[in-house]
């Protein structure tokens, strides 16, 4: 079986979701393409456990030290790999192969190391080291001889004498007094101090490696016996296991720079009912903006069963984009089997995410509002009733009636098709219908700060967009005093 | 490092005086009759310009200095042999480019290039040698009791009389003709962990192939000839002709002679560090001499201060008077004081009495004192300041054109930079400060500054036509009162 620790089963056929969907969340913004592209996988619900058990076990010091030795002995073998791959001469794969072959060893010893968890992952790749070990122990005594038949091509003498050269054996390993060696022991007689300097290497070259194969004819034919044989314990299977160990560091990572900025991170459960509810959630692609610790808020989330698509609606630059973020991108991140970033949760493991953002239209056809139909109806086809769907801000191209319209046709739709929608817009008519409402709110009593923190229900019908534009002199008092001063 | 100036790589020094404040004093000026050699009298005014704090220091410099005054001609070699190691190093400099531009372009001439690198660093190397040989030479067996020429002639004897001396000297002459013609060379080497050549080193045949010397022809087992049946023996051998279409050959030749430069570049580096600062240093002293040359044909009397808690120099004299003026005799020399008890002095006299010669001779007895030089007195006791600050009037020194009111700020500009970073144990030189407003509020103002000053535990010498600092000051016993007059100080009493 093929080694993972990321799949339970190698014939699983992941749903994907876009890539689009991966950037509107704001998670490309914190995270690598080869974290993220692991990302769009959506688990299916064993998998999601094993590998919150595997993070879980992570979060102890001494497995992620573990791990990390793991991971280390992972990299130096998949170099040797590439290396042994490059290589241009016998004697070069000869010496490369020594150092692959230890690599391995040594990947297998980590694997050992592994305290004991209750993650299937570990066990798994457990079995698979005692099975190898058993076999380096075979094989041990034919790798010590490749050693010493090595160590003994290792140590030779090219004598130049009028334009000629020739190559020899060195008698012993250990040369005689070079004129180097002479000098370095004058300046220390002087009293001054040695200085490290590292040692200038030159590839081996083809015609270094024949004369070598030649001089020492014996060694290399053994050495090239042994290394056949010793090639069949190598196994190229766990060099997938390095992605996904990167993965997993790679979101420890996150979890340790929103720890330090103060936000935590749980564990959902995985909810049978259809539902996303969550405490304290944050909107963790905000760190790219290192916005000081202390000033992250959290909101909170409460899609059940019978209240599955809202609207949000409030402020400008009252947090409304940031909660839809914040909701996607926690999903995503729980789809994924990862900690997401909330002080608690209980979430339904959907089968697809969709996302509209506003930045990434494609105008092919029809312009603007024909394109964002088309994407929010295709979106509709794809999806099912355990879809989740995020708009931002979708149809504010139409005109204020056919973009509530729109709005509500689309959102009816998906109602009726019981998939979850959060909706963000500044249609604030769609009150008057029969969706519930979320909204940004704002402390009207304090010149209108935002206090992003997103309540139910509507206070004020206004966006203070007025706010904003004084900031920049744009409001009409500002625009008055430069029409005067113009004047 | 050696150095005839600092006793250790960390000498504890006043902050640097800056280029106006010595200008004032007009050392330059006055020493420039007797060292016409720009370089010669910058040096020395840069020394001077940061005083030793420590009296160890100054000690250090005293007894060298003390040591070239009874062995002149020891200060004379010392300064040509050092003089020759800048000569040295710029041959090879010049040597080392015309060297690139010959092999910039040539291709194949990795070997070529190496040789000629090594054959250059070797000849400077045997110079190096040679040099230092003459230098133990120089110093060896002279009745020296400073602790800095001790040190460098302890340090001479080390590298001239080690075993390793001529055992260098040979190396060096051995590659200084050297050709890569005549190459002829075993070179190791091993393999590394990638089967990379590594630890290239060339053992210690590599020198020109011997003339008519019977050769027993090596048994070789040849790249592309058969082998011969009887021809075997224990240490096979492969032929690889050096000019063949190998890279590599030539790569791994070249390297091993230039791991034989390298090591000899890192001498000669060690060698060059230690030494090469002292020609400089020689520079300082070559001045003082000629300036107590000077000084003795003057008969004029200077001492190597002493240092206690208490300065009082007798018959001190300026040195730009002296120097300068057409009848040296008519020089006249003072006294001055600053008991443990004084924090200040103020200085008057009329027009043209001395004033301003009475306090740069006192300044200039400071930094004399403190670079480790004697001063022009008779008597010298001193107590080294830490930091000396020199503030004269603002008219003396600016080309400003905003009138008075500009140039009163810019000597409140300067002085409040000392009254914004006091340091207890300074000195303050004031010459006619704050003259530049009206004497009544001039006079409060400096008083109050001065106050401040003292109360942060630093002196001041106040030349001052502000009388009215003298009323202000008549009642404090801390604060010594003069009066010039005809260039001779006396107590003034109201």
């Amino acid at each position: 079986m093929k080694l993972s620790i990321l799949s339970l089963s190698p014939d699983y056929k992941y749903r994907y979701i876009d890539h689009h969907v991966i950037e509107d969340s704001g998670l490309s913004r914190i995270l690598d393409s080869e974290t993220w592209s692991f990302l769009k996988a959506i688990c299916p619900t064993d998998e999601i456990l094993a590998r919150q058990r595997l993070f879980r076990a992570l979060m102890e010091p001494l497995f992620r030290e573990k791990f990390c030795s793991f991971h280390g002995a992972l990299t130096a073998y998949l170099r040797y790999n590439k290396l042994l791959a490059e290589s241009e001469t016998v004697c070069e794969g000869l010496f490369l192969f020594a150092k692959h072959y230890q690599c391995f060893q040594k990947l297998i010893e980590t694997i050992k190391a592994f305290p004991t968890t209750d993650s299937i992952f570990i066990e798994r790749l457990s079995a698979y080291a005692n099975q190898k070990q058993q076999a380096f122990h075979e094989y041990e005594p034919l790798f010590s001889e490749y050693q010493s038949l090595l160590d003994a091509i290792s140590h030779s003498k090219i004598q130049v004498s009028s334009g000629r050269a020739h190559i020899c054996k060195m008698k012993t390993a250990a040369p005689s007094s070079s004129v180097i060696d002479e000098i370095k022991a004058c300046k220390r007689s002087f009293g001054y101090s040695e200085d490290i300097s590292s040692p200038q290497t030159i590839r081996m070259s083809l015609p270094i490696s024949e004369t070598l194969h030649l001089l020492y004819s014996d060694e290399f034919s053994r050495l090239i016996e042994l290394k056949e044989t010793l090639h069949g314990m190598l196994d190229n299977d766990v060099f997938s296991l390095k992605e996904e160990s990167d993965f997993y560091l790679s979101i420890l990572d996150l979890v340790e720079r929103a720890e330090e900025y103060g936000i935590p991170c749980s564990f959902a459960n995985i909810s049978d009912r259809k539902q996303y509810i969550a405490n304290d959630i944050y909107d963790v692609s905000l760190l790219a903006k290192r916005i000081p610790n202390g000033q992250y808020v959290s909101n909170h989330v409460s899609f059940t069963e019978n209240e599955h698509c809202f609207f949000l609606l409030g402020a400008n630059g009252g947090g409304k984009t940031t909660y839809l973020r914040a909701v996607a991108s926690n999903l995503i991140l729980f789809l994924s089997g990862c900690p997401i970033f909330c002080e608690s949760a209980e979430i339904f493991p959907f089968d697809m995410i969709f996302t509209h953002f506003p930045a990434d239209e494609h105008f092919d056809h029809g312009g603007r509002l024909f394109d964002e139909e088309c994407r929010v109806r295709a979106m509709l086809d794809k999806g099912t009733e355990n879809s989740f769907v995020f708009l931002n801000e979708t149809f504010t191209g139409a005109d204020a009636r056919k973009g509530l319209s729109l709005s509500l046709s689309f959102m009816r739709s998906f109602a009726k098709k019981n998939t979850f929608c959060l909706f963000v817009t500044h249609f604030y008519e769609v009150m008057e219908f029969e969706f519930p409402a979320l909204c940004a709110a704002v402390k009207a009593d304090h010149e209108n700060q935002r206090t992003f923190k997103i309540e139910r229900g509507v206070r004020e019908k206004r966006s203070y967009a007025e706010d904003i534009l004084k900031k920049y002199g744009l409001d009409r008092i500002s625009l008055t005093e430069k029409g005067k001063i113009n004047d | 490092m050696i150095s005839l100036l600092y006793r250790n790589s960390t000498p504890k020094k006043a902050p640097p005086l800056s280029t106006e404040a010595l200008d004032s004093l007009m050392i330059d000026d006055a020493i420039s009759l007797v060292i016409p050699e720009n370089e010669k009298r910058n040096h020395f005014l840069k020394i001077l310009s940061e005083p030793l704090i420590d009296t160890e220091d100054i000690l250090y410099r005293q007894d060298i200095l003390r040591d070239f005054l009874s062995h002149r001609f020891l200060l004379a070699n010392l300064s040509d042999l050092f003089g020759a190691f800048v000569s040295v190093v710029l041959e090879y400099n010049k040597t080392r480019q015309n060297n690139k531009l010959t092999y910039r372009k040539a291709v194949g001439s990795l070997i070529d290039s190496g040789v000629s690198t090594l054959q250059s660093i070797s000849v400077l190397i045997r110079e190096l040698l040679l040099l230092l040989q003459k230098l133990d030479a120089s110093i060896e067996g002279l009745p020296i009791h400073s602790t800095g020429l001790l040190a460098l002639r302890n340090r001479l004897h080390t590298i001239a009389k080690s075993d390793a001396f001529p055992k260098l000297l040979s190396i060096a002459k051995k590659y200084d003709r050297f050709t890569a013609f005549h190459l002829h060379a075993d070179i190791a080497f091993d393999l590394g962990e990638n089967a990379q050549l590594t630890e290239i080193r060339l053992l210690s045949s590599v020198e020109e192939m011997p003339v008519s010397k019977p050769q027993k022809e090596p048994k070789k087992l040849h790249l592309f000839k058969k082998r011969d049946s009887d021809d075997r023996t224990e240490t096979q051998e492969a032929v690889i002709p050096l000019n063949y279409n190998s890279f590599t050959t030539e790569k791994i030749v070249g390297q091993s002679i230039s791991d034989i430069t390298d090591a000899m570049i890192d001498v000669a580096n060690q060698i060059l560090s230690e030494f090469m600062g002292i020609k400089d240093d020689l520079l300082f002293y070559e001045t003082a001499c000629r300036i107590l040359d000077k000084l003795k044909e003057l008969e004029t009397p200077y001492v190597f201060p002493l240092f206690g808690n208490q300065t009082e120099i007798l018959d001190l004299y300026d040195l730009f008077l002296l120097f300068r003026s057409p009848d040296e005799t008519n020089v006249i020399p003072n006294d001055f004081s600053l008991f443990q008890n004084i924090g200040g002095m103020l200085i008057r006299g009329d027009n043209g009495s001395g004033k301003t010669v009475y306090l740069r001779s006192v300044t200039t007895a400071y930094l004399f004192a403190q670079a480790g030089l004697p001063v022009l007195a008779r008597k010298a006791f001193i107590v080294p300041i830490c930091a000396l600050h020199i503030l004269m009037a603002s008219s003396e020194n600016t080309l400003d054109i905003l009138g008075n009111a500009g140039r009163f700020e810019e000597e409140v500009i300067k002085i409040s930079e000392i009254v914004n970073h006091p340091m207890s144990g300074a000195m303050v030189m004031l010459n006619e400060f704050f003259q530049t407003t009206s004497y009544a509020e001039g006079a409060q103002s400096l008083y109050h500054i001065l106050q401040y000053l003292s109360a942060q535990h630093m002196r001041w010498i106040c030349v001052t036509h502000l009388l009215d600092l003298f009323d202000l000051y008549r009642n404090e016993v801390n604060v010594t009162k003069i009066e010039i007059q005809n260039h001779k100080a006396k107590l003034f009493t109201s």
